[in-house]
């Protein structure tokens, strides 16, 4: 618990100074949104006036409390672009950007860890065979490729879907599932392949400790050795890694977004840095490094749940 | 007739042609026995234990014979079936305690996953019959037991916890495959007594499978003495280890360091013995008396500590954790060209005080003075002590680089003959570690101690992951090349009769302190410390 209390401190810390670079960082680049909004040819009292509106022609430090302030209070800003708060911008988007990486990463659930046992179970097999072929290719195949070629077998020859379009989570959720699944699946597949590999190799080195040996010496059948035995063993540095995996699928659906043309944060940030419109930028970097953080947090509590080793040894490194 | 083995006959069957480690052997264990299986590593005694229990590596294959249990054979059965036998009829304990539990599930799961595979009772059940196996191998406090997970006890608690994982479903026969090896001396006693325990009142058949002839004399009547995967000698104890007819019998015996020896064979004809008295195996404890004889000891101190304390905080924090200390104002001295034992169980902090010693440690208190510039260290395991990615040339060859003032040119050469002194061949500097034998590892840890001409060598556990007849070739190296360069030797063991063999001083740890020392011939002879007497006691 304590433990607990002491990484959470940490973490309010980290986001902290997350807030605080992102704000200077964009401070400090030249341009803001005043030119954006009013052009190139706008004159300097204009300029000056809606710079005096929107409060930039206050020290950083000002600057910096009051968007702070508000963003404890759940105010992000108003965008520029759009004329509205960012809030009301972010979380119709987060909707989307969620959901996706949801159905991400039980797509990664669902099939790495069978797949990897199964794997592991009949080592050098035909199946575990190949797996390796399979995951070897699929890690090299970038999500967007595989976007295209889902879009090309699904979308435009077998026409499951409308390449391009979209369906709104209000307006038909089972359509806005379906809409959903596909770029998912670009998203998952080479996540599937590196979590397979990864969790495969876990399994088979675990599979020479001697503890295996001893299951085996109690008239444990191969699967009882590997689901009872050896998965929780093999898990501990696989966790780690899941944790980067999750934190990189709830993070990085720009790319994917942009495929797809799903209205997602990704595609938000893309536009929001091309218009300067840094009160959006802000949120969705702050939105980015909370994941992260949080996920690393939920990766070190798991990690003592699963090993005993590391809470009950206390502070020994 | 409770178990046969007939015929069996295994071999590798990644080499070509077949390797052949275990070679149409025929033995077989009564109700209520225990048989004792000796040999060294590589005889194939480990590989028959395991075979008996199916667990065999899958590059070994068995390629003929049969293993009767009541007259079923459980070769011809399929795995499935098998498996039921596996943990209700014949247990196994293992060499390792710490590695052969799960190390992430509780002990108490462990425990009564036995009775979850082989029996119908229920949780409850199963929950109470766990507790009165923990109390039958006298693990006290059974219910606080259950919860905790392997790390957090001691080796022989750990192997406590495998001799009732292994007896819950009353086998009919428990294959032990060193069980004592890995453990300290006085706990091995209490080990192998739980083992003679089960076995009266349970009449569980035992196969003990052992290195150690002393461990097969208190335990056993019948035994089966293996080399190279054949079975040289088999019969009653008694017959075997004082009358041995076959000569690596009697190889094997000479082995054993002296109090054993002394122990077992003089109640033997003398002329035997000198008969028997083999051109390879030197006696040692000659050696060294030799070698004291002609003076190499003098009066000028190699070493002096004074006061010597280690401490650390407990999460290694100063205001939080509590203090250990490991070493207590240790005081002694090393004269030059002496060797001097520091025996002590795990944990008794001798190993700790060799690292101040030769400056591993940067925190201790108290004074440490040595003549030497670069005492050097040897340690118990070669394998990982050594960088396996470099060829041994390599490492030999860097202490030199390191010092500097060596031409390319005497760095090889120098590399060369240390090489030979050790008794290597030149060819072995081209190898990785990974393919030398044990004993050749540990020459090339010796080899690399000496590189730099020190005369102060620490020898940490240096021979005790090592086979008999092996061990016995490096104590005759260190003795030799003592005698060669008037070496002093600091030398760390657990091991009772390696100590006296060698040592002309010996000190007694326990908790940190010296508890006893003096002349070893003193010390063992009479005794003072308390600690030091159960220690002796326990020497079987």
């Amino acid at each position: 618990m304590k433990y607990i209390l002491k990484k959470i401190s940490t973490l309010i810390i980290t986001l902290f100074l997350v807030t605080i670079f992102t704000f200077t960082a964009f401070q400090v680049i030249p341009g803001d949104s005043v030119s954006s909004t009013l052009g190139m040819d706008a004159s300097p009292e204009a300029i000056q006036a809606l710079r005096h509106e929107r409060g930039l022609d206050d020290p950083l430090v000002i600057r910096y409390g009051r968007w702070l302030g508000g963003v404890l209070k759940g105010d992000f800003g108003e965008s520029t672009q759009y004329n509205m708060p960012v809030w009301n911008l972010l979380s119709t988007r987060l909707t989307v950007t969620i959901w996706l990486a949801a159905i991400s990463i039980v797509l990664i659930f669902l099939f790495s860890f069978p797949i990897g046992i199964l794997s592991a179970k009949k080592e050098d097999g035909f199946f575990d065979r190949l797996m390796v072929f399979l995951t070897q290719t699929f890690m090299a195949i970038p999500p967007f490729f595989l976007g295209m070629i889902l879009t090309l077998v699904f979308g435009v020859c077998l026409k499951w879907f409308i390449p391009g379009n979209y369906v709104s989570f209000q307006e038909d959720k089972g359509k806005f599932f379906a809409y959903l699944i596909y770029p998912a699946i670009a998203m998952a597949i080479p996540k599937i392949a590196m979590t397979v590999k990864f969790l495969r190799s876990s399994i088979r080195r675990q599979m020479h400790f001697e503890y295996v040996r001893t299951a085996k010496s109690k008239g444990n059948s191969k699967r009882g050795i590997l689901v009872k035995h050896v998965l929780k063993n093999a898990c501990i540095p696989v966790i780690t890694f899941l944790g980067m995996i999750i934190a990189d699928v709830l993070a990085g659906s720009i790319i994917i977004e942009q495929v797809f043309n799903l209205p997602g944060m990704g595609r938000l940030l893309v536009v929001a840095i091309a218009n300067r419109d840094y009160a959006v930028v802000q949120a969705v970097v702050l939105y980015i490094a909370t994941i992260v953080v949080v996920i690393n947090l939920l990766v070190d509590i798991l990690y003592r749940v699963i090993d005993p080793r590391i809470s009950k040894e206390g502070g020994a490194r | 007739m409770l178990l046969e083995v007939k015929n069996l006959t295994i071999g590798f069957v990644d080499t070509k042609p077949t390797q052949q480690v275990v070679n149409q052997i025929s033995f077989h264990i009564n109700k209520g026995e225990i048989l004792g299986i000796v040999g060294e590593s590589g005889s194939g005694k480990s590989m028959t234990a395991l075979s008996i229990m199916g667990l065999q590596k899958d590059s070994a294959r068995i390629t003929s014979g049969e293993i009767n249990l009541e007259g079923k054979n459980l070769l011809g059965m399929s795995e499935k079936e098998r498996r039921a036998y596996l943990g209700k009829e014949i247990a196994m304990v293992f060499q390792e305690p710490m590695t052969s539990l799960n190390p992430v599930m509780k002990i108490g799961d462990q425990v009564s996953e036995m009775l979850k595979l082989h029996t119908n009772l229920s949780k409850q059940e199963r929950l109470e019959k766990t507790y009165q196996s923990f109390e039958e191998v006298g693990l006290s406090n059974p219910k606080e037991l259950y919860d905790k997970y392997p790390f957090e006890l001691s080796g022989g608690m750990r192997q406590r916890v495998m001799i009732a994982m292994a007896m819950i479903c009353k086998p009919k026969v428990l294959i032990a495959d060193e069980p004592t090896t890995a453990l300290d001396v006085s706990v091995q006693a209490q080990i192998l007594e739980l083992l003679k325990k089960m076995n009266e009142e349970y009449g569980v058949s035992i196969i003990l499978i052992s290195h150690d002839l002393g461990v097969i004399r208190t335990m056993c009547k019948q035994v089966i003495v293996m080399a190279e995967g054949n079975i040289v000698e088999q019969g009653q104890v008694e017959d075997i280890l004082y009358h041995p007819k076959q000569e690596y019998t009697i190889k094997l015996l000479e082995a054993i360091p002296s109090i054993h020896r002394n122990r077992m064979q003089k109640q033997h004809n003398k002329e035997n013995e000198k008969e028997s008295a083999d051109k390879q195996t030197v006696n040692v404890q000659e050696l060294s008396n030799h070698a004291n004889g002609i003076g190499n000891v003098s009066t000028d101190k190699m070493l002096t500590v004074s006061n010597l304390s280690v401490s650390y905080y407990k999460n290694g924090r100063i205001h939080r954790g509590e203090r250990k200390e490991i070493v207590q104002e240790a005081s002694f001295y090393i004269n030059t060209g002496e060797v001097v034992g520091i025996v002590g169980e795990s944990g008794s902090g001798k190993s700790t005080l060799a690292k101040a010693i030769v400056g591993l440690l940067s925190t201790y208190e108290g004074h440490v003075q040595c003549e030497e510039a670069r005492p050097q260290m040897v340690f118990q395991d070669p394998y990982s002590s050594l960088n396996q990615a470099k060829r041994i040339e390599w490492i030999l060859e860097e202490p030199l680089k390191i010092q500097g003032g060596f031409k390319k040119k005497e760095r090889k050469q120098l590399v060369r003959e240390r090489l030979q002194e050790v008794g290597l061949s030149e060819e072995i500097g081209k190898r990785y570690i990974h393919q030398l034998s044990g004993g050749q590892r540990q020459r090339v840890c010796i080899a690399a101690a000496l590189m730099l001409q020190s005369r102060f060598v620490v020898l940490d556990e240096a021979v005790s992951a090592l086979d008999v007849t092996i061990q016995r070739q490096i104590l005759t190296l260190l003795m030799n090349l003592k005698r060669k360069h008037n070496l002093t030797y600091l030398f760390i063991s657990h091991d009772m009769n390696v100590i006296h063999e060698i040592c002309d001083r010996v000190l007694v740890m326990h908790n940190g302190r010296i508890v006893e020392q003096g002349e070893t011939e003193d010390v063992f002879a009479s005794p003072k410390a308390a600690y030091t007497k159960k220690l002796l006691e326990a020497v079987l």
